[in-house]
Order: structure tokens, then C-alpha cells, then sequence
């Protein structure tokens, strides 16, 4: 077996893994943390993707502008959904916030396609070599500062979100309100805003993902959000759904075992393999990877 | 409005339609015949429905300035079937109940022409889709004809392409598992190693996998002579950016489904000198490719597409036949379309004379600083 193959091929898997692992952050966020249920995460990170799209279309070719702009919006987005699908809900079942945010998720596609056309975009590459993300050689492998930064951020986020919720103030008032929103309440906490913040940080991420996954394929469309956010949202089930490292750990790994299976089996499999390992994660470790315990208690609510 | 006055209005209603429908034939006007046309024209294939009214209403319009056909004028009934097949089942219905159509065009999709398929058959009547491809729409009857070559054709023809003109030995490819993907990968990989090839992997992705660069990390390593890539402009753009990417820049070969502005646009210098082959392009030499980029051009002021050159050459087709055929009798058209030959079409030559779905000469294509133009070899 060829050595320089294998390893340009773990490289690869890393780079799909860490797309997973970005958008699974999201997901573990707010499934995880908040204990809400959407489904239109996926969504939210086309729009990210798309609002990044036309910053460095029309303003300017900055990765940088794009991400804060990508951000906000995503933000503003993500309290907007917080409000249409679960403040309003605070006591209805569970199903029925579900079934706002499939709407939602549902509205959004369609608003994308008014907007956007439904055809796929792509940044034109006079923009794109602008912005010159370079590239370094390892071995025969060439791996560019973009694939590289979306693992790096990926990191960077899992640790900067790891401290905000277990080590800020405004990470225990999110959990407390998550675990019981009224005795948060009645210990004198503003639930109705920590929902609002904490969904719109979900949301954000999103936001970050859709910079950066849509610029590393440069490809644009509304359906953009389908396949991914399943895979991310599948990620972060297998990391434990409430670990955030559970997340990113998950995400790498069904990547590396995605192209692994596409160069010792066939690539029409490669769902069907990521698929089956997931399966057999959580038969053995029903919790997850990481954080089963967690999971397992919170059964309850 | 109570419940009784809506029964009335609809029994009312409902004898109106029977009344247009076949209680009181509407008299037969003695000096017009006329050709349906089933195309969607709203909806998501609204584009592609247009284009074909276009230039099919270009040609009617003609015949009828030199004198129409048998000395009757032609009137086209254009109906939209907005992309959904229960639509075109109605507009048979509709065209099949009309004395006075012949024959019909259309429709866009082969859902929608396979479900209007039995009506069309059922009562004798030519139904000739421009874009159809699906190979069982020819099957469904003595009726259905198509212009545009199919998977079934154009697979073997780029094969021979590949192996005989180029002498490509090793090849491999990457085709997108839909109906679609999986007849252009079979019928091409077939010819391939029918004539001598071997292919050295055939690897697919489901239709939203933007990812390809574990196929082509091994695809590199099995170092093919040719890829080649049965798939839509934005999976190939992404397909050819990361293989650029990973400095693995074999020759390309990919189909028709290829030809748009969009392939360039989202594939920029990593699409440069792949190859396809066309039903229609502007710049072809051939003289009938030609006149119908002028005539488009004069009339409507913008370059044709493919689409409107497939429904050109269908309304071209109709004429031809019921030129030959008269325009009493429905049955007789499929005879005449059969026994057309020598049909030189902007899509090529074109003749049923071995089957519904035509045998034609497509037009070799590549990408060139950023442009489609005519492959030299």
C-alpha cells in the first residue's frame, strides 16, 4: 500500500471530518446545552454561508468582514427563530417547537431560492485569488491555509464555547435555565433573554461554519444545509450530544472512516459505512462518546 | 353563498365544460390544422418551456407566411404544463379531444412526457418530445419520438471518442447515483471496454456530496489516462477545483448535461480543456446549425441554447411530416417521420429510420480561456 496515499487521504478525512465537527458545534450547542430541539440549523448555516457570499461578492474579498458580518446576521437569525418557534411555545409539547422549526427550516430554503435563484453560486475566482488562502507541501501533499484554518477555528471554538459554558457566570445561568427554566426564574433569572443569547451563540456558529465550508468549496445553493447538517447532526449525537469535544472528536473520526471507506471499499458505500459506525458507537455507548452520563439523566425533563 | 347555490354553480360549470368538451363540437374551421404544443411554462422549468415556444412559434409562423401546409394555415395550441405530469396528462386529454390537432410537441421532462404517453398512443397521435432522454419514453408506444440523443446514444458515442480518436487505454470515472448518472456511467463504460479499454474504477456520489477528494486521492493513485465524468456543472466544477487543488489534472471528458455558461463560471481555470460533446452549439460550421442561429437571432435577438435548437428541429421535423403525410389523418404522421431522410437539423442530422430515438453526429466541444469553442484535435 502506498504510504504517501494513505496519508493524503487521512489528510482528507480530517479536512471532511472538521467541516462535520464545525457544524456539529452548533447542533451540540443547542440540542446539547439548551436541550432545544431545531431543525434548522442546517439552514441557518446557508444563510451564514450565503451572507458571507455577497460581503466578499459586493463589499469586499475579506475573510474577516465576511465572518463578522456572517455572524451578526446568523445571530439576528437565530433570535428570531428562538422567538417565532419557542418563546411563544415556552409550554406546548416539544413536538410543536419541532414542527416550527421544520417550517422554518422549510421557509428559509424557500426564501433562498426567491433571493438566490435555486441554481448552485460560486465566488468568482479572480475574488477568491484576491483573498489568497496559500497553501503548504508535506511530503508530496499539498494542504491549503483554509483547510487548516477550519480545523484551527473549529478548535478554537469548541474551547472558547468549553469555557463560556462551564467556566463563565452566563454559561451556569445558560445551563440553569436549560435544566429547569423556572426555578431559573424564580432564582431571579431573565430566562426569556438567556434563551435569546444562547440560541443566537448557536446560531452563530452556523454563521462561522457557512463562511468558511462555503468559501473552502465555493459552492452556494439553498439546499446547501441538507446532507451536511445530518451528518453534523449526527456527529454531535455520537460525540454524547452535551460535549462539545464529544463533537469535534465524533465529527474527525466519521470523516477519516468516510474516506477510508471510499479507498478500501467504493465510494457509493461511504454513507452506508459512516452511517454503520455511527450505529455501532451508540449501540455500544448509548450516550455517546464522550458525556453519556449527562444524557442519560437529563432523560427525564 | 350557501352550500345549494355552490352545488348549482358547480353543475353549471360542470355542464359548460361538457358542452366544450364534446356535446357541441365546435365546427371545424376548413382552412386551419393545428399542432399542440405541452411545455411548462411557469414553474421551475419555466426557461426551458419558453425556449421552446420560441422557437417552435418561429417556425409556425414561417410556414404560415410561405403558405402554410396542404393550403391550410397552422395554428399552434400552446398549453402550459408547468413541469407537473398530471398537468400533461390533461393537455392530452385536451389536444387528443380536438378534431382539428394533429399531432403534438412536447413536453420538457420525461415524467411529464411518459404520463401523456398512453393518451397520445390511445388515440394514434404523434407526440414529439425535443428533450426527452428517458430511454423508456420511445417505448411507450408507435407514437413517441424524440430529437435530443440520449444517455443510450451519447454514452458509446463518447466511448468510441475517448478510445478510438483519442486512444485512451486506462480510464476511470466519477458519475452522480441518480437514474440519470447510473445509465450515462453503464452505456459509456460498456462501449469502452467493448472496444479494448480498461476502466480502472467507477466511483459515485450521492447528489448534495460536495467532498470528492477521497475518489481522487485514489484515482491518482491508479493514474488513468482519461476521467471521465458523468455528472451536472456544479459537482464537476467541484470535482476538477479540488483535483486542481491536489495537482491531479488528468484529461477530462464529461457529457453534454456540461454544456452552460455555469460550468465556467463556477469552475474557472480548473474546468479549462475538459471535453464534451453537444446536441447544439453556436459557432458549429454546419450549415443547418447556422441558419438557425441566424434565424433565432434575427427574431428574437439573443444567442439560442440547446433546448430551443432541440424544439426547432422538432417543429422542423413536424412540418417535414405532415408535409408528407397530409394533414387529415393522425396515424399517418408517425409513417411520414419514419420515412423522413436526410433531415438536416441545427442538432445534426437526424432520422428514424432504425427506431424513435435518432441517430446523429454530435458536436465535439471544449473550454478554451474561458469560453465554449469547437474542439480541434
Amino acid at each position: 500500500m502506498d504510504f504517501q496515499i494513505l496519508f493524503e487521504q487521512f489528510i482528507n478525512g480530517i479536512t471532511q471530518g472538521s467541516v462535520y465537527a464545525l457544524l456539529a458545534l452548533g447542533f451540540t450547542m443547542i440540542f446539547g446545552t439548551l436541550r432545544m430541539v431545531t431543525f434548522a440549523h442546517g439552514e441557518v448555516y446557508m444563510i451564514g454561508a450565503y451572507v458571507g457570499f455577497e460581503v466578499i461578492r459586493l463589499l469586499h474579498p475579506s475573510f474577516f468582514l465576511a465572518l463578522a458580518v456572517a455572524m451578526a446576521a446568523t445571530a439576528l437569525l437565530g433570535v428570531i427563530i428562538e422567538i417565532l418557534a419557542f418563546h411563544f411555545l415556552r409550554d406546548a409539547p416539544h413536538a410543536t417547537s419541532l414542527l416550527v422549526t421544520i417550517g422554518i427550516s422549510i421557509l428559509l430554503v424557500n426564501l433562498a431560492q426567491l433571493i438566490w435563484g435555486p441554481e448552485t453560486k460560486a465566488l468568482p475566482y479572480s475574488l477568491l485569488d484576491r483573498m489568497d488562502y496559500g497553501e503548504i507541501e508535506v511530503g508530496g501533499i499539498y494542504i491549503s491555509y483554509l483547510q487548516m484554518a477550519v480545523l484551527g477555528v473549529t478548535v478554537l471554538l469548541m474551547a472558547l464555547l468549553y469555557i463560556l459554558i462551564n467556566k463563565t457566570k452566563l454559561g451556569m445561568v445558560i445551563r440553569a435555565t436549560a435544566q429547569d427554566y423556572e426555578a431559573a426564574y424564580a432564582m431571579g433569572v431573565g430566562v426569556n433573554g438567556i434563551f435569546m443569547i444562547a440560541f443566537a451563540i448557536g446560531s452563530m456558529l452556523g454563521g462561522v461554519a457557512g463562511v468558511l465550508i462555503g468559501v473552502y468549496y465555493n459552492l452556494f445553493y439553498p439546499t446547501m444545509g441538507g446532507l451536511y447538517g445530518l451528518k453534523a447532526f449526527s456527529a454531535s449525537v455520537v460525540g454524547g450530544l452535551t460535549s462539545l469535544p464529544g463533537a469535534v472528536v465524533a465529527g474527525l473520526i466519521i470523516g477519516i472512516v468516510e474516506t477510508f471507506s471510499v479507498e478500501f471499499g467504493a465510494s457509493n458505500f461511504r454513507h452506508l459505512f459512516s452511517f454503520l459506525f455511527m450505529i455501532l458507537i451508540l449501540l455500544f455507548r448509548p450516550g455517546g462518546l464522550f458525556g453519556g452520563r449527562e444524557l442519560i439523566q437529563a432523560r427525564g425533563d | 353563498m350557501t352550500r345549494k347555490t355552490l352545488l348549482f354553480l358547480g353543475l353549471g360549470l360542470l355542464a359548460l365544460s361538457l358542452s366544450a368538451a364534446g356535446a357541441f363540437p365546435a365546427t371545424a374551421a376548413q382552412d386551419v390544422v393545428k399542432i399542440g404544443l405541452s411545455a411548462p411554462l411557469t414553474g421551475d422549468w419555466a426557461e426551458y418551456g419558453n425556449d421552446f415556444k420560441r422557437s417552435v412559434t418561429m417556425v409556425i409562423d414561417r410556414v404560415n407566411r410561405l403558405g402554410g401546409i396542404h393550403g391550410k394555415s397552422v395554428e399552434l395550441v400552446i398549453s402550459d404544463s408547468r413541469g407537473d405530469p398530471k398537468e400533461s396528462v390533461l393537455i392530452a386529454e385536451k389536444l387528443v379531444a380536438d378534431p382539428d390537432v394533429i399531432a403534438e410537441i412536447g413536453d420538457f421532462s420525461s415524467s411529464s412526457c411518459m404520463a401523456a404517453a398512453p393518451i397520445y398512443e390511445k388515440a394514434d397521435m404523434t407526440q414529439l418530445s425535443p428533450t426527452s432522454s428517458h430511454m423508456d419514453f420511445t417505448k411507450k408506444g408507435r407514437n413517441m419520438f424524440r430529437v435530443v440523443a440520449t444517455q443510450g446514444y451519447e454514452g458509446p458515442y463518447n466511448a468510441r471518442w475517448a478510445v478510438k480518436d483519442l486512444g485512451k487505454k486506462k480510464i476511470a470515472t466519477i458519475y452522480i447515483n441518480n437514474d440519470w448518472g447510473v445509465d450515462a456511467n453503464k452505456y459509456f463504460t460498456q462501449e469502452a471496454r467493448k472496444l479494448g479499454a480498461e476502466i480502472v474504477a467507477e466511483e459515485s456520489f450521492v447528489p448534495g456530496e460536495k467532498d470528492f477528494t477521497a475518489i481522487l486521492t485514489k484515482l491518482k493513485g491508479l493514474k488513468p489516462d482519461l476521467i471521465y465524468l458523468p455528472t451536472f456543472y456544479a459537482d464537476a466544477a467541484a470535482i476538477l477545483n479540488q483535483a486542481k487543488r491536489m495537482r491531479f489534472q488528468p484529461v477530462v471528458m464529461a457529457n453534454s448535461s456540461l454544456f452552460s455558461q455555469k460550468t465556467i463560471e463556477l469552475g474557472g481555470d480548473a474546468v479549462e480543456g475538459i471535453i464534451i460533446p453537444a446536441n447544439y452549439f453556436s459557432a458549429d460550421p454546419r450549415p443547418a446549425a447556422q441558419e438557425f442561429t441566424r434565424e433565432y437571432q434575427a427574431h428574437y435577438g439573443a444567442v439560442p441554447n440547446q433546448f430551443a435548437a432541440l424544439a426547432y428541429d422538432a417543429a422542423n421535423l413536424m412540418v417535414a411530416a405532415l408535409h408528407k403525410a397530409g394533414v387529415e389523418d393522425r396515424s399517418k404522421v408517425k409513417d411520414a417521420l419514419e420515412s423522413l431522410r436526410g433531415f438536416q437539423g441545427a442538432t445534426g442530422s437526424i432520422s428514424y429510420a432504425n427506431g424513435h430515438d435518432p441517430e446523429k453526429e454530435l458536436v465535439r466541444i471544449t473550454i478554451k480561456n474561458g469560453e465554449w469553442v469547437l474542439y480541434q484535435p
